[in-house]
């Protein structure tokens, strides 16, 4: 494991450490306790794919698993923000679909052997469209409650940053590596700046009061 | 640098760029939406100050005229009644039934001037009987005098007004009748009542020697920066026209 990869796991263990205290202390929402989830497995992949790497010379197959499961883990956060009900049904329908879309991409066009650049092009749009969403749907309707003191707006701004570059950095990877080996690894390390201005952000959010329980 | 690499910087810092005008719009929106929030609580908490204000104002100056009316009215009456009883002459039959005719007639009198009075001084009345009937009972009470010919006229139908609404115009609508008994040297007073759209038009006209308004306001005149004050205070207009020697007239306008 790299330095990078393993301040990374730092960051996302002690999220998920002051989450598993809150838990504990004071019980946790259903947005916390998804974002919970997506802690661990984004834990769990940096060290699956950190043992793979070991024994296996290509571990790329296990982001054709993580990133359906990333999409559909960040699409049931935003549907518990209770935005509106039509927002919800919208992203809700979002879930299969796309599941579907990785399906298909993993089979037939960028097979499990490839890096799936297809599928997180897609899945960071599409998250990225969810956050704006959250942040209108708080200027237009949450406005009386200051957005700093909300948790889920700090949560929202990390995966916009995590997404931004994520969209374009392991988007456009595959793109990189033609360009040249060491611009590839340069920009995936790039990538982690993102990964961990994320965590501080979610960071904040989870040290912010918890918030009650209907939203 | 080749042409991807470009693109993905690019790319990366314009999202940036676009994300961060997004979150600061929404805060500098918040904030706004803050601020005009905390401006309407200053403007009410003013409001309700300046109307609690108008209020002891207004039952200061009723203290003041129940003072007025105890000295000069209702005392005076009380101080005959009492000569009237002191200098009665028991013996001679004739005067003694003269004096206890007068009495009777100035304890009448004194009786009817404390019911004036009372009604007078009753916010409470005017709100039950409407802000008309009031201004009538003003009127009675200055024809009374016989120093004063009142008239009041009604034109188109009387708005509904609230509470608060009734007694300040009653308030104010006493002032100036009080004033122009104490100050115009007149002989004729009109009140009038008219509703016309959305406009409720309350005009009081004397013809009485008048003053420069404008002096008078200068003057720093107390009298008229009230009425000015508690017209503000129920989003009416005050306008007064007058000149020396030709009269005055004072309308106050209320939105309806």
């Amino acid at each position: 494991m790299t330095l990078v990869n393993t301040v990374y796991v730092i960051l996302l263990g002690f999220n998920l450490c002051i989450l598993i205290f809150k838990w504990y202390r004071h019980g946790l929402v259903i947005p916390f306790k998804i974002l919970f989830a997506i802690l661990a497995f984004a834990i769990a992949l940096e060290l699956g794919e950190a043992m793979l790497f070991m024994h296996l010379p290509n571990n790329l197959f296990l982001y054709h698993i993580y990133n359906p499961l990333e999409f559909t883990l960040y699409s049931l956060y935003f549907i518990n923000l209770s935005m509106s009900p039509r927002i919800n049904r919208f992203i809700f329908a979002g879930m299969p679909l796309f599941l579907v879309f990785s399906f298909v991409c993993s089979i037939f066009i960028q097979t499990i052997q490839v890096n799936n650049s297809y599928v997180v092009l897609a899945e960071s749009v599409v998250l990225i469209f969810y956050g704006l969403l959250y942040l209108r749907f708080i200027n237009v309707y949450q406005i009386e409650r200051r957005a700093e003191g909300n948790p889920y707006f700090w949560v929202t701004l990390g995966i916009l940053l995590y997404f931004t570059g994520s969209l374009f950095i392991e988007g456009f990877l595959n793109l990189l590596m033609n360009v040249g080996e060491d611009v590839a690894r340069r920009y995936y390390k790039l990538g982690f700046v993102f990964k961990y201005l994320m965590c501080i952000l979610f960071l904040i959010g989870i040290l912010k009061r918890n918030p009650p329980a209907s939203t | 640098m080749a042409d991807i690499e470009l693109f993905i910087l690019t790319g990366i810092i314009v999202t940036l760029l676009f994300g961060a005008f997004i979150v600061s719009f929404l805060l500098v929106n918040q904030k706004r939406h803050f601020r005009y929030l905390r401006e309407k609580e200053d403007i009410k908490n003013t409001t309700a100050q300046m109307l609690l204000q108008s209020q002891l104002e207004i039952k200061e100056q009723t203290l003041q005229h129940i003072s007025h009316e105890l000295h000069d009215n209702l005392g005076q009456v009380a101080s005959l009644i009492k000569i009237n009883l002191n200098t009665l002459q028991l013996h001679d039959e004739q005067k003694a039934l003269q004096k206890i005719e007068d009495t009777k007639e100035l304890v009448r009198q004194l009786i009817t001037d404390l019911k004036s009075l009372s009604v007078h001084l009753n916010s409470d009345w005017a709100v039950q009987v409407g802000l008309l009937r009031g201004l009538e009972n003003e009127v009675e009470r200055l024809n009374k005098t016989g120093q004063w010919q009142a008239s009041l006229k009604q034109e188109g139908p009387l708005p509904d007004l609230d509470a608060n609404t009734t007694i300040f115009l009653y308030r104010m609508a006493q002032e100036i009748l009080n004033n122009t008994i104490k100050h115009s040297s007149g002989k004729h007073v009109a009140v009038s009542l008219c509703t016309t759209g959305n406009l409720f038009t309350l005009v009081f006209t004397d013809d009485g020697v008048g003053f420069d308004p404008e002096e008078k306001t200068k003057s720093g005149g107390s009298g008229l920066m009230n009425l000015q004050h508690r017209a503000r205070l129920i989003q009416a207009t005050l306008n007064i026209q007058s000149a020396p020697a030709n009269g005055t007239s004072i309308a106050i306008e209320l939105p309806l």
